[in-house]
């Protein structure tokens, strides 16, 4: 019993032994395997990054939209609180501010060269609002357009909105698809490099079955060597896209400020774990799979 | 160690069949020489023995494994129970031949000192402790099949195939290699050996079954590499 338990110790510490073995071994194998993760991953990881500073950007501009509420002459400065409180409480609405008709008025005659003292202030009470959900805008614009007695008039740009919206979900589509394809061709691509590596080892593993290797025996090697690539490949790629995201970032702050403040800082510790995670398993399946057609052949 | 009844062997692709019918029985402790001209059949059979092509139908009992009901996980228990010595060789060239020997034995999960116990004793058998730090590539074709011989001996398998043993050999070093599956035949260990070597089967006189057309046309117990005429004692005669 503990004989037993003893050698089957003993051939998974060989086994893996071995994998690093291998590794040093079939050292052209191992770059080219490394390599083909790498460039994989770099092509998905600069793709996520620029598409999620895409998506974030034309996300905050549509959450820029402002829609104006004035309200009727009639209403009195003691409703005001109460008006506030209604449309921040209707789903959707991220801000309500609220601009006097005082204010107003002293806001748009500030900047004119003449007297205004006499001139009757016709301005009303005004709300600014802006939304959490852009979508949900012509539904909240809905909504108060239907207290007549209170609300004169809302102010929507729904034009623009819409279109930006479009815009939103067209990126949306095209990013899922994008990257639905280039996720498959990594994955083809990865799983070719590795077939490539499993094909040139064809002779070792029909030698280690020849002499009664189990299949454990023979897939850990090469699975450990597989997760060993997909690491060393997702390292690589998070350094380069590491680098690239700095310097993405610097130019655009340097050269475009005004594109600054649409530019969002990505957690690239957090992205760096996910891509290295990514060719971990990218590299693990890969072998899984490939070995999985020489052990079947016998 | 070995039974065979009504084993046919059809490939996939159609309708080539490599073996017709075949009846075998190998007590333990048996040496068999398989002859034939190539195309026979002999490496279908062995390769029937080792469970790398399965019959087509048949039944098959090797080292009391049932093979036409052997499941895939009891394949490597099964080639436990047996050396095989490869007409190739079959070794890993990027280890030594002390490498290539233990491979046998880590695959098992033997400790190092168990190797280190029994290796030199079986390079000793095959005469090739000399050279047990040498590469394959740096060996001659005899001593590469020497170090595939010693590494089908080194867990002393009650069974030992080996196809064409001294196909590639000058006669001098087939003849040494042919002394050392003597030798593992003294030790007990049941032979089926796949041969052309002539001299050697007509010279040691141990069992032949020759095959033609994937047929056994003779079986004889102190045989020779061409029929002596004399019927044989049974099987498989058509």
């Amino acid at each position: 019993m503990l004989e037993g338990f003893l050698s089957w110790l003993r051939s998974v510490g060989f086994s893996i032994g071995e994998a690093f073995v291998n590794l040093r071994r079939h050292r052209l194998m191992t770059a080219a395997a490394i390599t083909t993760i790498a460039v994989t991953l770099i092509l998905v990881g600069s793709f996520l990054l620029t598409f999620y500073q895409v998506k974030t950007a034309t996300d905050r501009a549509a959450s820029e939209f402002e829609m104006r509420v004035f309200c009727r002459d009639t209403v009195t400065k003691a409703q005001v609180p109460e008006i506030r409180q209604r449309i921040r409480q209707i789903p959707g609405v991220a801000t309500v501010e609220y601009t006097s008709r005082e204010q107003a008025f002293r806001d748009y005659t500030h900047d004119l060269p003449i007297d205004v003292r006499g001139i009757p202030n016709k301005f009303s009470e005004e709300f600014k609002v802006t939304f959490a959900d852009p979508k949900k805008a012509g539904a909240v614009a809905r909504v108060i357009r239907g207290w007549h007695g209170d609300v004169q008039e809302v102010a929507l740009p729904e034009k623009e909105m819409s279109g930006v919206l479009r815009i939103i979900a067209f990126l949306r589509t095209i990013g899922f698809v994008t990257a639905t394809v280039l996720l498959f061709g990594a994955l083809v691509v990865v799983s070719n490099t590795i077939r490539l590596s499993v094909f040139s080892r064809r002779r070792e593993i029909r030698i280690m079955q020849i002499v009664g290797a189990a299949p454990w025996f023979i897939r850990l090697p090469m699975l450990l060597e597989g997760l060993i690539h997909g690491l060393l490949g997702g390292l690589v790629a998070s350094a380069c896209l590491y680098a690239v995201d700095r310097s993405a970032q610097r130019l655009i702050t340097d050269v475009i400020p005004m594109l600054a403040r649409y530019f969002t800082r990505v957690d690239m510790l957090q992205f760096a774990v996910a891509i290295t995670g990514a060719g971990a398993l990218i590299g693990m399946l890969g072998s899984l799979l490939s070995i999985r057609r020489y052990l079947r052949a016998i | 160690m070995i039974h065979l009844t009504g084993v046919n062997v059809t490939y996939r692709s159609g309708d080539v069949t490599a073996l017709h019918h075949i009846h075998l029985h190998v007590p333990p402790g048996d040496f068999v020489f398989l002859v034939g001209p190539t195309g026979a059949g002999k490496s279908t059979l062995l390769k029937l023995l080792y469970h790398d092509i399965a019959p087509t139908n048949g039944n098959i009992t090797v080292a009391g494994f049932d093979l036409t009901r052997l499941r895939a996980r009891d394949i490597p228990r099964l080639r436990r129970k047996m050396g095989i010595v490869l007409q190739d060789y079959g070794l890993l060239p990027q280890r030594t031949v002390w490498e290539n020997i233990a491979f046998a034995c880590q695959v098992l999960g033997q400790s190092h000192r168990e190797i280190r116990r029994k290796l030199p004793e079986v390079l000793e058998l095959v005469r090739m402790g000399h050279r047990c730090d040498a590469f394959p590539g740096e060996l001659s074709g005899g001593e590469q099949q020497r170090v595939a011989i010693a590494r089908a001996l080194v867990n002393q398998p009650p069974l030992l195939i080996a196809d064409e043993p001294t196909g590639n050999l000058d006669p001098e070093t087939g003849e040494g290699i042919l002394q050392v599956l003597e030798e593992a035949n003294q030790r007990g260990a049941t032979l089926i050996v796949a041969t052309h070597d002539k001299a050697a089967v007509d010279r040691m006189r141990k069992r032949v079954v020759a095959l033609r057309g994937g047929r056994i046309i003779r079986d004889e117990t102190n045989g020779a590499y061409e029929s002596s005429g004399v019927p044989s004692s049974g099987v498989g005669v058509v």
